[in-house]
Parts: C-alpha cells; structure tokens; sequence
C-alpha cells in the first residue's frame, strides 16, 4: 500500500513538472530538429504508440489453425521420395550430426528410415507436392504459401508450443495474439482482440493450456478469450438466472462509479482495465450469440465447410466460427486442433486427422477469398515442430511411428499479403535437414507481426528493468515470401 | 618585418615549385615527415586567411586599416604557400597515387601560386576593379573545388554530397547478379573505397575492377582462392582493431559481421569475380549468404498520399463502439474505419464521417443495413479505395450512383442485389481492380461475359456448388447416455442438417437407405442394444456409421471389496465398477482397474439376496500397450464369502498380431441362482507371447465395469 501511494504521489508530482516545462519545450524541439533521437531513442517503448502500426499493415487480423502435437512433414507437404527407397535403412551419421534426440528413440540401437506411407501428388499452376491425404488442400495450394524450411529450438511439445506462441520456452509471457492485441488494439469493440477455440481429433494428442493465450506481463485485457462449444460458449458470460439487462446495466453502472473512485485515490491501472473489462463483457452478451449462430449459413457454405461445421466443438465449427469472428473484427483467432502426436500408429492416426482439418482448412482459405477478406486477413496452418525421417519403435509398411524433429517442419501461409502459389525453403534429400532459406521461429513471428504493420524490433514493453519482445532479440522478417 | 615575410614568400614558393619539378627524386628523412602530417591541420589556415584577403578587395579601401589588410593578404600567401609544401611532402608517404591526390596536388599549387600574385599585384587589382573581382571568385572557387578533393582524400569519394545522394541499395535479382558487380564491389566500395578505390590507391591497393583485385598491393596479392585463412584480405580485417594494420582503419567504418562473412564466404567459394551468382550451385553458402544480402534492408511500406491528417480531435469524437476508424499506420494520414452492429447502424453514422472524407481509404460496411440513398454519401469520399459492402441492403440500382470514385480499387458486394448490368456500369470507375460478387445473382454465365467484356476487372465469385461434386454428411449425433442403464433408456438423435434422414439397427447391423428404420421421435429401450446410426439427405453421400452401446443392468451391488490390490497407476475407487459407466480406451482416465503383478479378486456383496443369471465384465483389449485379456477368468457366487461356488470360467485364446484395441463384454451365463455374494477372479498373461514386442514380460489385465442380471 505505501508503494501505491508513493507511485501516486510520483505521478502527480511528475504531471506538474511536465506541464511547467512546456513552456520551454518550444525552444528545445527546434534544436531536437537536427536529433530526431534525443527524445525517441530513450523512451520507454521507443517510438510505439499502442493502438496504431508502425506502418501500413498488409493484414489487418490473423487466423492461426494451429496443429498441435506436430503433424509429420513427411506425410504432408515435403515429398522425400528417396525415403521410401532407402525403406528399413539406418539413418546416416553424417546426415544426423549428433543431433539429440527425444528420450523416446534415443535408446533405439537402429534408426531405420522410413518413406511415407501415402503417396503425393503435384498440384496447381505452383506444382506444389502434397500428399493425398489432403485432397482439397491440394485444391488451393495456388492461394497459400508452403513453407518446407520451419526449425525451432524445442523438442518437446510444451516447449515447443510455449515457444512458438510466446517466444519464449517458459511460460510466463504474453502470447502472439496478446502482443498483437496490445499492438493494435481491438478492431471491433464488442468482442475481444484475441480469441481462442479448441478442437481434438481422435489420433494421440497433447493437451493445450490456457498458459498458451496468456497475456503474461501486458494489460490483462489482452489475454485470450476461450470460446468454448457448451451452452455457454464464453464461461461467466451470461447473467445469472432472475437477472434482465437493464438490471446488470444498472449494477455496472454502480460498479463503474465505485471503481472510478478507488481509480482516483490509488491510480493502479488495474482498475482502469477492470472498467473496461466490465464494458466491453456487457456489450459481448450481445455480440456473442449473434455470431455463434451458425443456423443462417446457406447450404452452400454448409457443404465448403462440410457438415461437421454444424457440429460444436468440432475443427470444421471452428473454422466456420473463425471466420465469423475474423469478419467482425478480431485481430487475432487461434485455433487448436490436437491430436497430431503420431509417435507409432501413424498411417491410420493422421489418416483421421487430415480428414478432421482437410475439407474445413481449405474451406476457409475459399470463404474467405469470396468475400474479399482473404487479402486482408493472414492464415497460417502448422504445428510445433515436425517429426523424424525414421521410424520409432516396430516398423511395417503400413504401421510405423516417428518421433519428435525440430531441425525441419513445414507449415503454410495465406492471405495478408504473402505470396500465394509458393513454395519457399528446401531441406536435404532424407528431410533431415534444412538445405535452403530456414526461417526460425522467431523469424516467423516477426514476419507475421510485419504483415500487420508492426516492427517486431519496436513492439515492445518494458517490464522489471528491461524490454521484451516477442521475437526476444532474434527474428528477421522473411520477405521473400511477401508479395 | 614586411621584406622578410616577402622574402620567404617568393622563396617558399620557389621552393615549392622546385620540389613539384623534381618530386620523383623526393626522399623525406622521418623528422620532415612529421611537418607531412600537419597538412591536415594547417590547411585551414590559408583557406580561412585567403578568403578574408579577397573580402578586402570588396570593401571601400580607407588609409588607416590599409597597413592590416595588406599583412593579412602576406601572411595568407605565405600560409597557402607553407601548406601546399606540406602537402607534397604528405603525398610522398603514398605509392601509386590515384588521380584524386593528382587532382589535390595541382590544385593546392595553383592556390599557393594564386595567393602569391593577389599579394604582388594586388594594387594593379585594386586599380582594375572588375578583373580584381573576377580574379577572387575564381581563386575562391580553385579553393573550394582544392578542398573537396581534400576531402575525398581522407573521407572517401563523393563525401560532400554523399548525405543528399540516395544510398539505398541497388536491387539486382539474384538471376541476374554477378558476383563482383553487384555483391563485392558495393561493399568495398562502401567500406574500403575511401583508400583504395576511385583514384585513391593507397598501399598500391585498387579495389575498382578486377585488374586491380587481382593484382594486389604493394604487400602482397589480395586473396589466395579458396583459402580465407591465409588470404591478405581477411588477415588484415581479423587483426585487432587497435593493430596498426588492422583494415579498414580505426577511424573508418568497419565491415560488418555481415559483410565479413560473406567476404569469407566469397574466397572460399573461389574468389571468382566475372561470375554469374546464379551459375553457383545451389547449396554454395556464398550464395546463399548473397541471397540474403541481396534483400533491402529495409521496406518502407506506407503508401504516399496527397493529402493531411485530420484533425485528432475529430478523429476521436467519430470513434465509438459500433465506428471505428483506424489510422493506416504511424505517421500516415489515411483512415480505415469499419462499423460493427446492425442494429447501431443509421445513416446518420455515415454522414458524420463526411467530416474525414478526405482522409478515409477503406470502409467497411458488411452485414449493415446500408440503403441505396447512403451509396451517394459514400460517393463523396473521393480517395476511398476499399468498399466493403457486403450482405448489406443495396441494390444494383443504386450502384450506380458510385461514379465519383475515382480511386476506388476493391468493392466486394458478396451477398446483395446486384445484377450483371450494374458490375458492367462500374467498369468506369478507373481504378476499379476487383469486384467481389460471390452469393449474388450473377450466374456462371453472366461472370465469364462480365470477365470477357472488362479484362481489367478481376472477379471472384466464389465457391460454385459443383453438381458433380457430391459431399459427405457427418454423422449423427447420439444424445442420450451411452453405456449401462437401469430400466430402459430413451434414445435421442439430430443431426445438424436440415432435412436429413436417421436411419438406424438395434442389433449392430449396419444400416442402408431403403430398409433401415427411419428416426422420427426418441424411443425407449430395455434390453441390451448396439445401435448403429447413418444420415441420408438427397444430393449428399450418407454418412458413415457411428454406433453406441446399451447395456441394460439389473442388480447393482451394494458394497465392493477388492481383495487383492490393483496396481497403484491404476487404482481408482472400486465404485467405477459399478458406476453404469463403459469407459473408453484410455486405460488412464480413472475410470479402469489395472492387474499385472497379481491376479484380481473381487467381491461384490448384497444385503438381501438376489436371483441372477449372468454377470458382464467390460474388459479391454490392446496388445500394443500390452493389455490382453486375462489367460483365466472365473465367477463363484454364493450365500455367504466361506461358501460358493463356481458359476462360470473362461479361458480366452491368446489374440494375434495386429489385432485392433478394442473394449470386451464379457458375458457368464448360469441358471438363476440366488446369492448374496461374488466372487470375481481374473488372472493376467504372465508370459506375452513370441510375437509381441516385449515377449516374455507380463502383460495387463483392465477391469471397467461389472453389470449384473
């Protein structure tokens, strides 16, 4: 409490003395004419003003269709015809350089390669390779971005995920849809900036936390919001039975005046966020179930999506709820889908899993497009890392599983101002490697953050002493995929 | 006083012109040399002396100060002359000087020369007002021009104007660049030039051309190919910055780690130099460092407009929770703004915004009820070039009536009335690039004309039902409970389509389209069923089966003892045996108890006794995860603990390789019998067969649910 009042008493004090000093102000801009970084470079967020890009933005919100558990990029988007030659042959030193492995395989005396067990096929103008498991992604491969280079720093899935949501292995910071919230504000302000929907498909899954969408040390209004697929979709949303609108609106309004009271006395900002907070909930109660009716949507878009999208809960519902959100204005929507943690099985499993996000994930891309929203609206699909070009544990030619593989994944991109119809980076002929153009995760993370108008180098906040970033002090914008 | 200075006037300038003469022949002792040195500072003098001796020549001449001006014109002369020795006796430190420090040199003599005749003939001048005039402002202007090549001299060429010259990177594609030309030569040029490029050449050193790299310096060939390590280049860029031979000097700009690395790179690639970069092979890391050198450094995204910012005040009062405008970046004047909320939506909204029509780029106005009238507001905002109207109330009449967007490029009207006539009128609007006109009635045909007759306009008209593309119905969904009941159960199914048809069998038969039962209302059942589920819905393939199990229960027991332990991992209450609940295949949820070190023996007791006929176990099976069923299974029951008897055994053969997990109901059927008390013994494989792949260890046997009839 005495910190608090100190804080306070340091505030006033330091609005009086800014406000006598602008007098002279006058005087000093003309000589900071010739330093335009005498004033800028030593501020607390160098130049960066919440709510408006650093520059024009490309992307004005994100759909994020995240894997989770890593789906294998052998069997999805990097054709390695030389692994099913090689079928049953151990992996060579030389193409594995120590490269530690997962506690899983690491005991395995033999790591015999193991070729994909579906076959590919090329597609598009782009003769883009991807595997028949994803039939009607290979319908759109001319309007998404292949990127076979991916590589992380994690190879576990909690790491791995914490790190590409958040930049960081350990949890505790703000998530890629909190920064971007904190960026550029919410778009629409009867929803929140950063909403979160989960799906899980059968095959074997890792769990999702809500450490995932957490805002860390921002403004707790950033955090991500959980639509979940019961009767109450947003936990704690509805009014309690007995309660009618005019009521709640007349608590708020009661609420709101004893908030701005305590605002006045300590100044904790806290206080602040919790008035808006309570606002902009009063404004969702009607928002909300407005767009989670899906009941208006033609058969048409019924049959794009297929006629899970009617299913709560499922990937395809989600997908279709994705880009109701997107269209009224949430900056950042991030999907999960589990299950994608094929260490053994892996056939069968992915075989379900590509059918639980093939027909909806492209469907999206179309919807999208059709409405003239894709342009402005990036999506990316792709897990936490990829998995290893041999097999773990038994192998057969149609039962075989593969562990975890950081050095190389692929993901993909569309919209928001990426080139479509590419395909970017190689890796070596075992799919081991990356050969050409890797992008990191942090490189990704600042590519993403580019499209939406913001300098990764400049979003930051300043927090117990120093500044985080995003990207931490890594991360390069790849261009050559933007168009 | 005047005589002497006069004296070493004219000798010094003899002096100069004699070692100008013989400058070959020149050999400088170290001590003189350091006089060499002061030439950078001591130039200033007569730069300054100079220009205030020509000032005099412009001002009315008066006696009194006559005496002032005249020793300043002597002593600027003498400086000018002192300075240019300096000089030349500088340049001697340099081998191989380049035609900059030729240029400097001559200059800095014809100054001398200069200064001398303005001191001698300085009255004569005076006299002849004009030509005296013409004469300083050409002496002034060698002066200036003497001094820039200075400059270029110890700051690198072009240094006077280098700050107003635009420095950004040329862009080469990678197809087209060659490896000297576009990725050596602009870093020597940027870090090295100032010495050894452009006529300078210091340490016979000429970084121009590939002559030049080639040949070296005076030390010694530049680069050994394909050797980084013992290449001259890169020894004097690793040497310590403070070593005197460290390259480029102190004083100068460094390489960065960048461009030291992709100099490594190019000399262990071969140092070629006439090369094209797309000839190397792929995988080269040159190459693929010249990649990444070759991007811009920066992208400067925001589009330029003609016009100012608004006013922030009038930004903020517009804002609100159903309009939002949103400036297009930092710094840039334009706004998009988007409005949320049918119901808040008025025309008046809109009209506010005219306050901003100047600024506004981008409107978003789906889904709201936007009328024909308000399409002549939006024609007013004159630099739109977004127009988002989708789902929104207009009609094509209306459209027309946006004829004063002349910057508008992207109108999506996805979902309005639109026709084909009106998209034709709109192929006026000049900049107009694409129309979206997806869920309209413009029909297939209508789009490819419109796309024939306006080639500039690109039209997306969406996802077309293909008729030749039937798609699957998911399957229904079960709403009741699965898993055990007590009575009966009634069974609830949807599926989310309109107009889909539940077909379903009770005795696990798939169901078809024709036979099968149709769902009309939920039913009740009361014995033990499997029912299997299929959608149908004309013009979409049926769904696939999705079954559910009900096993009906008579008797639940009142009490449970697990005699022997399950083991710890596994150990849940021993209610889940009784909970109604199947459970699912993940053995770890709670809901399973697990056997492998000792067989399971379980009593179930009842407080008054009752007539049964079979008891069920839910057993699971997945070989896999090492879980079989057990190798002996038996059931006693009887009145009390100390007295039954055997009701039934089991011994199931051993499963085989690749046998899907699946959960097990097993039945024991005996005559009705009356008991109080049962006795449930299951013992696990102690010995897995030679297929598996732990053969030899135990296995595990899992236990769910026991329903009693």
């Amino acid at each position: 409490m005495q910190k608090e009042l100190l804080e306070r008493a340091l505030n006033i004090n330091r609005r009086k003395f800014l406000a006598s000093l602008s007098i002279g102000v006058g005087s000093v801009a003309l000589g900071s004419l010739l330093m335009p970084d005498l004033f800028g470079g030593a501020s607390d967020d160098a130049g960066f003003v919440p709510g408006i890009p650093h520059f024009a933005p490309k992307a004005k919100r994100v759909i994020y269709l995240f894997q989770n558990g890593a789906p294998s990029q052998l069997e999805t988007f990097d054709h390695k015809p030389m692994l099913c030659e090689m079928m049953g042959e151990n992996l060579p030193d030389s193409i594995r350089q120590g490269q530690r492995l997962t506690g899983m395989t690491s005991q395995q005396k033999t790591f015999p390669l193991v070729g994909s067990y579906y076959k590919f096929n090329q597609h598009g103008q782009s003769g883009a390779w991807v595997s028949e498991l994803f039939p009607y992604m290979s319908k759109i491969v001319d309007d998404i971005c292949i990127v076979k280079s991916m590589h992380t720093e994690a190879i576990n899935h909690d790491p791995a995920l914490t790190f590409f949501q958040t930049g960081n292995q350990q949890g505790a910071r703000p998530s890629m849809g909190s920064w971007v919230s904190y960026g550029l504000g919410s778009e629409n302000k009867n929803l929140p900036a950063f909403c979160v929907l989960l799906s899980r498909g059968k095959g074997n899954g890792q769990g999702v936390y809500s450490k995932l969408w957490s805002n860390g040390f921002l403004d707790s209004i950033h955090q991500g919001v959980q639509f979940s697929s019961g009767d109450n979709p947003v936990l704690y949303l509805q009014d309690p039975d007995g309660m009618d609108r005019n009521a709640r609106r007349q608590m708020l309004d009661k609420i709101g005046e004893l908030n701005e009271m305590d605002y006045k006395n300590f100044g904790d900002p806290e206080i602040a966020t919790k008035i808006q907070q309570y606002e902009t909930a009063f404004r969702m109660q009607t928002a909300v179930p407005d767009i989670l009716d899906v009941t208006k949507e033609s058969e048409d878009i019924v049959k794009l999506y297929g006629s899970e999208c009617l299913v709560p809960g499922t990937y395809a519902a989600n997908c279709l709820l994705a880009r109701k959100l997107s269209e009224n204005g949430v900056r950042f929507i991030q999907l999960y889908h589990q299950g994608w943690d094929q260490h053994g099985n892996l056939p069968i499993e992915m075989k379900g899993q590509a059918k639980d996000v093939d027909q909806a994930s492209a469907a999206l891309i179309t919807d999208l497009k059709q409405r003239g929203l894709l342009d402005e609206t990036l999506v990316i699909w792709g897990g936490e890392f990829g998995r290893t070009n041999y097999c773990q544990g038994k192998m057969t030619e149609d039962k075989y599983g593969r562990d975890h593989h950081p050095r190389c994944f692929s993901i993909w991109m569309a919209g928001g101002g990426i080139k479509p119809g590419m395909v970017y980076g190689e890796t070596d002929e075992f799919g081991y490697n990356i050969v050409q153009n890797p992008v990191h995760v942090h490189d990704f993370q600042a590519t993403v953050l580019n499209q939406l108008g913001l300098d990764h180098e400049k979003l930051v906040y300043l927090y117990q002493g120093r500044r985080f970033r995003l990207t931490d002090v890594e991360g390069k914008v790849v261009r050559d995929i933007l168009s | 006083m005047k005589k002497t200075g006069e004296g070493i006037l004219l000798g010094g300038l003899i002096l100069l012109l004699f070692l100008t003469l013989f400058e070959k022949f020149l050999h400088i002792p170290n001590w003189l040399m350091v006089a060499g040195h002061m030439h950078p500072l001591f130039l200033h003098f007569p730069i300054v002396l100079l220009l205030i001796a020509f000032v005099t020549i412009w001002l009315p001449s008066t006696n009194h100060n006559e005496a002032l001006f005249s020793l300043i014109r002597l002593t600027a002369a003498l400086s000018a002359v002192i300075t240019a020795i300096m000089g030349l006796i500088l340049s001697q430190e340099t081998e191989n000087a380049g035609s900059i420090l030729q240029w400097h040199k001559w200059g800095g003599i014809c100054i001398a020369v200069l200064g001398y005749l303005f001191y001698t003939f300085y009255n004569s001048l005076v006299n002849a007002r004009i030509q005296g005039r013409i004469f300083t402002i050409a002496a002034t202007i060698v002066i200036f021009i003497t001094g820039d090549f200075g400059g270029d001299l110890t700051h690198g060429k072009n240094y006077l104007f280098a700050p107003i010259q635009n420095k950004e990177k040329k862009q080469v594609p990678m197809e087209q660049a060659m490896v000297f030309e576009d990725i050596i030569k602009p870093i020597f040029t940027a870090k090295c030039g100032t010495c050894h490029a452009d006529g300078n050449h210091k340490g016979g050193l000429s970084l121009d051309d590939s002559t030049g790299i080639l040949k070296g310096g005076k030390t010694g060939p530049l680069f050994v190919s394909g050797e980084p390590e013992i290449s001259l280049l890169l020894k004097r860029i690793h040497l310590p910055e403070e070593d005197k031979k460290h390259m480029p000097p102190i004083s100068k700009t460094q390489l960065s780690a960048e461009e030291t690395v992709l100099l490594t790179a190019w000399i262990r690639s071969g140092g070629l130099l006439n090369y094209k970069m797309a000839m190397l092979p792929v995988k080269d890391s040159f190459r693929l460092l010249a990649a990444s050198y070759l991007q811009p450094s920066t992208i400067n995204n925001n589009p330029v407009y003609d016009f100012s910012a608004a006013d922030e005040k009038i930004i903020q009062k517009l804002n609100n929770n159903y309009r939002v405008l949103e400036p297009q970046g930092l710094g840039s004047p334009a706004l998009a703004v988007s409005f949320y909320n049918r119901n808040n939506f008025s025309s008046k909204s809109l009209e506010e915004l005219l306050d901003v029509k100047k600024q506004v780029v981008s409107i978003s106005l789906s889904r709201m009820p936007v009328k024909d009238d308000d399409l002549l507001v939006i024609n007013k905002f004159e630099n739109l070039e977004k127009l988002n109207l989708n789902n929104s109330d207009i009609t094509a009449k209306g459209l027309e009536q946006l004829n004063g967007l002349k910057k508008l490029k992207e109108l999506s009207l996805s979902g309005t009335s639109v026709t084909a006539e009106a998209i034709e009128k709109l192929a006026s609007l000049p900049k107009l690039s694409s129309v979206f006109i997806w869920n309209t009635k413009i029909d297939t045909l209508q789009v490819a004309s419109l796309r024939k007759k306006i080639s500039k306009l690109n039209i997306e008209n969406g996802f077309v039902d293909n008729p030749s593309f039937i798609a699957e119905l998911s399957v229904p969904l079960i709403e009741s409970k699965t898993g055990v009941f007590d009575t009966a159960r009634f069974i609830k199914m949807k599926h989310p389509v309109k107009g889909t048809e539940i077909r379903y069998t009770l005795d696990g038969s798939p169901p078809d389209s024709s036979k099968s039962l149709v769902y009309k209302d939920s039913f009740a059942i009361q014995s033990d069923t499997k029912l299997v589920v299929r959608a149908f819905k004309k013009g979409w393939v049926g769904s696939s089966p999705t079954n559910a199990m009900f096993v009906k229960r008579g008797f639940k027991p009142d009490s449970i003892e697990l005699a022997t332990p399950a083991d710890p991992k596994y150990k849940p209450s021993a209610n889940v045996l009784s909970d109604a609940d199947l459970a699912d295949l993940n053995f770890g949820n709670g809901k399973w108890l697990g056997y492998m070190n000792n067989p399971a023996v379980i009593y179930l007791y009842f407080n008054d006794a009752v007539k049964l006929h079979s008891v069920m176990a839910n057993l699971m099976k997945r070989t896999e995860q090492y879980v079989f069923l057990p190798v002996k299974m038996e059931i006693y029951g009887g009145m009390n603990k100390s007295n039954m008897s055997l009701l039934g055994r089991i011994t199931p053969t051993l499963p085989t390789k690749n046998e899907p997990g699946t959960m097990v109901q097993q039945v024991f059927s005996f005559a009705p019998t009356s008991l109080k008390c049962i006795k449930i013994v299951a013992n696990p494989i102690q010995s897995l067969p030679q297929w598996h792949g732990g053969k030899g260890k135990k296995g595990w046997v899992f236990l769910s649910e026991l329903v009693l009839n």
